[in-house]
């Protein structure tokens, strides 16, 4: 087995607080020389659109902070009114880049530069009748057994 | 080489410049341009750091704990160098107090830099934003 240390990671979300994880972890771990493999399946596979337009939804998020304690004493049901997902999306993405946060793109792009390797899933891929022009390049298709190749000889395995 | 991010905040001169392994793309507000050449020399150094989250912040002068992995110069009289460092301990409070922080043991042929650096000079001060998306 090769000294290398390896993460391999499964990223099955697509919304914006969930493509935060694996990019700041296989980033994090590829600068420091593991070898990295994100698997993009069912909504992860927003993450490799070439135009990222992610939300965040506070809807069953009882966990998202919001501002002026509104967490506490505004009406659930409410946040379900048209606009909450794109205000709550926009208010995000504004405290993101007050606190200096890095974007996603930008981390998008450090995994590439740092040789993360992206890998689709090439069924959800066919489900979802998405197109292989909808996403970034220098990313692989392929299916499970592709994962395991890699997963199977990784130190750390994350399902996020 | 002129990267849509950096067009975003609409320089008024975009630079390329040698920068570590490749190129660095510098734009630069008209502040920034007035105050370029201008002396006493100054230092900016674009941080990055990974935490829980990655953060990017720009350094200048006084500010600058050490110096970065990669350097070069904006006109005559302005430094610019990039650091990736990791924390000793992931807390907001005491990075807001600019906590000691480490450099960041870049693995061989893991060379990080950034793509573009927006510059401004405001109220005394070297500002800016940069970045690693060339979209």
């Amino acid at each position: 087995m090769s000294e290398t240390k390896k993460l391999a990671i499964i990223a099955t979300k697509g919304t914006l607080d969930w493509a935060y994880p694996p990019f700041i972890l296989s980033s994090t771990a590829a600068a420091l020389g593991y070898d990295t493999e994100i698997f993009f399946t069912f909504y992860g596979l927003q993450l490799l659109k070439k135009r990222l337009s992610l939300k965040v939804s506070p809807l069953g998020n009882p966990g998202m902070p919001m501002p002026m304690g509104m967490d506490v004493w505004f009406p659930n049901l409410a946040l379900a009114l048209p606009g909450m997902e794109a205000m709550m999306t926009t208010m995000m993405k504004k405290k993101m880049a007050s606190k200096g946060v890095a974007s996603l793109e930008d981390l998008r792009e450090l995994c590439l530069e740092a040789d993360v390797k992206f890998v689709a899933c090439q069924m959800t891929v066919d489900l979802f009748d998405m197109s292989p022009s909808d996403f970034i390049d220098g990313i692989e298709y392929g299916g499970a057994a592709t994962f395991f190749e890699f997963a199977g000889d990784s130190d750390i395995c994350l399902f996020i | 080489m002129s990267l849509p991010a950096l067009q975003r905040l609409r320089p008024a001169e975009v630079r390329d410049i040698a920068f570590g392994p490749g190129t660095l793309c510098v734009g630069l507000s008209r502040r920034a341009l007035a105050r370029l050449d201008a002396s006493p020399p100054a230092r900016v150094q674009m941080e990055l750091l990974f935490s829980c989250l990655v953060r990017k912040r720009l350094l200048a002068d006084d500010e600058i704990p050490s110096a970065g992995r990669y350097q070069a110069r904006i006109g005559d009289a302005l430094e610019i160098s990039f650091r990736p460092v990791v924390a000793r301990h992931c807390d907001a409070d005491t990075y807001a107090r600019g906590q000691p922080l480490d450099d960041l043991p870049l693995a061989e042929g893991r060379e990080l830099y950034p793509r573009w650096v927006f510059l401004d000079y405001h109220q005394g001060r070297w500002q800016g934003d940069f970045g690693f998306s060339s979209t």
